[in-house]
């Protein structure tokens, strides 16, 4: 047996590690961003990442190349929802541990502070359905196209636009009503 | 007709903040590379402790006392071959077949370059960029000089030795984090020197060239990018080295 022969078997495995490494380079932020504001703390974005691109990698070969953001994308919708309900049955819902933080107002310059509105950021998202809050995770916070919107959600174009309006509207009234200054006589927890 | 983006669309100024604040957001340093060691199995995913009943301690107890024992055993026998060239053994490298080198994709012409050579090109210039080949091309290397060999092993590059290369990228993206791009080169030389067949020689490339970047060595960044891009190795990362090439030519 010649050293070719030997080393025949070394030869299927070189492409597809070389075509999961590009997949955690190109896509791994946004896989993991996704996961963060699908309700997922850091510590569990970084274990549902990992599922993520392990599932892509065992279903490579039934992986187009152009279809790769959108499999990693809907992999992640399924994963965070399974994480979302293993933390409900264990009762250890990630915001508990998050500084309590809206119940004074917040102003754009309180805002600056990037944890601070990510925090915010998450509580809003939080407060919407989830069909809306993936429209507007997938669109406004990861800027991908109605046509990639929709080939995730396996939805038309036309629901992807009128998810995303509804969305839209639901945010930016949980975000209003979170950052309005109550009226003082009520105490910071109270309705105006 | 295709929704405009929100900033676009009258979002109020605390709307744009909560946004940019989400855009931002990036994973930890090192997760990309952590995950790359779990899919290749050399490190496993981040796992809860497991309690070990006592009848398992008892028993892992008794396997590594017999292993001791064992290895204690075939220490103390005779030995048929001289230690010295026992140790020689250890540390000459297979040679490898001209398919696996074209595995990697690698042409075997390149792999197979006089050691003068291939050194020569190793050797990082400051006002020009290695070749791309440089991350793996020591395998000619090996058979051409293999006392080099012998003074420093060359780890294969298996799965066994991925978490170490995962390790090594991680505390150069550490440094370029820190924005010490100088250290950055010196921790990749070191990777290189260490890991010739590495699996991760592409990211190394890829921290290389930020490293260029964020060095304003911009005339050398742009030839490593250049080279990279006419790789065919590297065209699934051809949206960063684009991304990176921005920083250059605004």
């Amino acid at each position: 047996m010649d050293a070719s022969q030997t080393a025949a078997p070394a030869l299927p495995d070189a492409e597809p590690d070389r075509r999961v490494a590009a997949m955690v380079a190109n896509h791994h932020g946004q896989v993991w961003r996704s996961l963060r504001r699908l309700g997922l703390s850091e510590c569990d974005a970084d274990d549902a990442s990992q599922q993520v691109f392990l599932v892509a990698h065992r279903r490579l070969a039934d992986i187009a190349p152009e279809t790769e953001q959108a499999f990693l994308l809907q992999t992640a919708l399924r994963v965070a929802a399974e994480f979302r309900r293993s933390l409900k049955r264990r009762r250890e819902d990630d915001h508990e541990d998050l500084p309590v933080l809206v119940d004074t107002a917040a102003s754009p310059e309180e805002l600056a502070d990037r944890r601070k509105a990510r925090t915010v950021l998450d509580r809003a998202l939080e407060a919407m359905p989830m069909d809306l809050r993936q429209v507007l995770v997938l669109f406004d916070l990861e800027e991908l196209t109605t046509a990639e919107v929709s080939n995730v959600l396996h939805v038309p174009k036309g629901t992807v636009a009128s998810r995303l309006r509804r969305a839209r509207e639901v945010f930016r009234e949980t975000v209003s009503h979170m950052t309005t200054p109550r009226s003082p006589q009520f105490g910071a927890g109270g309705k105006p | 007709m295709e929704p405009r983006p929100w900033p676009e669309d009258g979002a109020t100024e605390i709307e744009k903040a909560l946004l940019r604040a989400g855009r931002a957001e990036v994973p930890r340093k090192g997760a990309d590379l952590r995950i790359l060691a779990m899919i290749h199995g050399s490190a496993p995913p981040t796992i809860k402790p497991v309690t070990l009943t006592r009848g398992v301690k008892v028993g892992l107890i008794a396997i590594v006392a017999g292993g001791a024992a064992l290895v204690g055993y075939q220490l103390s026998r005779p030995h048929p071959v001289p230690p010295s060239e026992l140790s020689a053994r250890a540390v000459v490298p297979e040679p490898v077949p001209p398919v696996l080198a074209f595995a990697e994709g690698r042409a075997p012409g390149k792999a197979a370059l006089p050691a003068e050579v291939s050194e020569r090109q190793e050797a990082t210039r400051e006002d020009e960029p290695p070749a791309v080949p440089d991350e793996g091309n020591a395998r000619g290397r090996r058979t051409a000089a293999t006392a080099r060999t012998r003074e420093a092993p060359q780890p294969q590059s298996d799965i066994h030795s991925l978490g170490e290369e995962t390790k090594a990228l991680d505390r150069a993206r550490e440094a370029l984090n820190a924005h010490r791009p100088s250290e950055v080169m010196r921790l990749l030389d070191a990777y290189r020197r260490r890991f010739p067949q590495g699996r991760l020689r592409p990211e190394a490339m890829i921290l290389r060239l930020a490293a260029l970047v964020q060095a304003g060595r911009h005339q050398a960044a742009d030839a490593l990018a250049s080279q990279l891009l006419s790789d065919e190795a590297y065209v699934p990362y051809e949206p960063r080295i684009q991304s990176l090439l921005r920083e250059v030519k605004p």
